[in-house]
């Protein structure tokens, strides 16, 4: 049984007021098991000697491969543009669903950077979903931006109605 | 003042649809640096009836009031009827000579070289009051004509009009006349759209006249490190790109600047504090240089202390 059954709440506000207390709860537990994973991580370093103990996965820095080189794009900002271009072309002359698989062929490091010389700024490390979606809705600006949907010659330039096809005048 | 034939003076329209692109600090910047920098006679209309030029002249900043100068000047410039609303509603007058006398109640001397008709509230309610466009199409033209031929005018070298950010029966009218259409654009989607919609549209509104040259540039460009930042070079790409496209579809003369205008808090004050912020005046020297190459015209040497 739920513990909404178990305590019915009087009001959509007292249950808001209840779930904030939990969560504050959690919040607070998890506080204290980070303070004491950092205080373990502080002991082990100045009594071993060691950032890390083995089979511990680092919490800091950068996720770097096995080999231990950090990842590179294989592309440079010129041509992360170039590739950009190429992206919007398929998108008007092909679909938008070849691009998103284009998109899907290119690395991540790669597709880091086309994202940032299209000045797209994330708040922490994207994912690739993120990037993608980042650099879609550029294409779509991109495309939005030369497009006209609706732009029609002033009335007093429009055709007159050819003579076959002129409405009967009044008798 | 040289004597004997008078040459016309080059005509440069600010304009974009989108509101808050810089069109009123764009047109002032220029309008300050040719004639600060150089001998060259400066005319500078305010055609917006949001009066954000007029405003930000007449305001003194300290006071909250309006220089006492201009503001009495323009008192009598209403009370007369010597307003750019006066002259237009002169000029649409069913079967009347359009006789409207050019002088300093009309044109308000700001400083030796640099002039300035400033725009009145009742432009406001002008499309109202003015139903046919084709009665207005050859006002700026007209009006030009008078303050060259007046007597004790000065022979204007370069007019500038900050134009509103829509399709007035005055913008028909300077658009119609003018040498340069000069956009400003901003580096974020909606101030760039404006420019396709411009580009495409605007030839049709304009026929039979021919359009003038365009010139689009990008206006408070954030920087890094002396440069635009990547977002800002994104639109600028992509901006040139409408610009290259419009020009082959549209049959039109339409440019990008490589100069651009990079973003400077408080600009506006400038206005009112006087002149052209200093590290603004290099990007607006280039700007002014590109635009006038555009147009075919002879730059003033802009070296003057």
């Amino acid at each position: 049984m739920s513990e909404h059954n178990q305590q019915p709440f009087r009001s959509r506000d007292e249950e808001l007021e209840h779930l904030g207390r939990q969560m504050a709860d959690i919040r607070e537990a998890l506080r204290e098991i980070a303070g004491r994973v950092n205080q373990i991580e502080r002991h082990v370093k100045r009594s071993f000697g060691v950032s890390s103990l083995p089979g511990q996965a680092t919490s800091k820095g950068p996720r770097r491969p096995a080999d231990g080189a950090p990842e590179k794009p294989t592309m440079s900002a010129e041509e992360a543009i170039s590739a950009f271009e190429g992206l919007v072309r398929t998108w008007k002359e092909q679909s938008p669903e070849r691009v998103e698989s284009r998109l899907q062929e290119i690395g991540t490091p790669d597709l880091k950077l086309i994202a940032h010389e299209l000045g797209l700024s994330f708040t922490s490390k994207p994912s690739r979903k993120v990037l993608t979606a980042g650099i879609v809705g550029r294409i779509n600006e991109s495309i939005m931006l030369s497009r006209n949907t609706n732009i029609t010659p002033p009335r007093s330039q429009s055709v007159p109605p050819e003579s076959g096809s002129e409405p009967p005048k009044d008798s | 003042m040289p004597t004997g034939v008078r040459k016309s003076p080059k005509t440069i329209a600010t304009i974009n649809f989108k509101g808050g692109v810089g069109k009123t600090t764009v047109t002032w910047c220029l309008a300050d640096l040719v004639s600060s920098f150089s001998n060259t006679n400066v005319l500078m209309f305010d055609l917006d009836a949001q009066m954000s030029l007029t405003q930000a002249i007449a305001l003194n900043e300290a006071t909250g009031k309006l220089h006492d100068k201009f503001g009495k000047w323009y008192g009598q410039a209403i009370a007369k009827r010597k307003t750019i609303f006066d002259a237009l509603d002169q000029f649409t007058k069913p079967a009347t000579h359009f006789d409207f006398a050019v002088g300093f109640d009309f044109i308000y001397k700001l400083s030796e070289n640099l002039h300035f008709v400033p725009s009145v509230e009742d432009l406001y309610w002008m499309e109202l009051e003015v139903f046919n466009r084709d009665g207005v199409k050859d006002f700026i033209r007209r009006l030009m004509g008078k303050i060259a031929n007046s007597a004790g005018m000065p022979q204007y070298d370069l007019v500038l009009f900050d134009c509103p950010p829509s399709f007035t029966l005055l913008s028909y009218s300077v658009l119609s006349c003018c040498d340069l259409i000069l956009i400003p654009v901003n580096p974020d989607f909606f101030a760039s759209k404006g420019t396709n919609l411009i580009l495409n549209s605007l030839k049709m509104r304009i026929e039979p006249f021919p359009l003038p040259k365009i010139g689009v540039f990008m206006n408070k460009a954030k920087t890094w490190s002396g440069s635009p930042t990547k977002e800002a070079q994104f639109y600028i790409r992509e901006v040139a790109q409408v610009c290259r496209e419009a020009s082959e579809k549209q049959q039109i003369e339409a440019k990008f600047f490589k100069s651009w205008i990079p973003e400077r808090v408080g600009v506006k004050r400038a206005i009112t504090s006087g002149g052209i912020p200093y590290e603004l005046v290099d990007p607006f020297k280039a700007l002014w240089s590109e635009a006038l190459d555009y147009v075919g015209a002879q730059p003033a040497a802009l070296s003057k202390p």
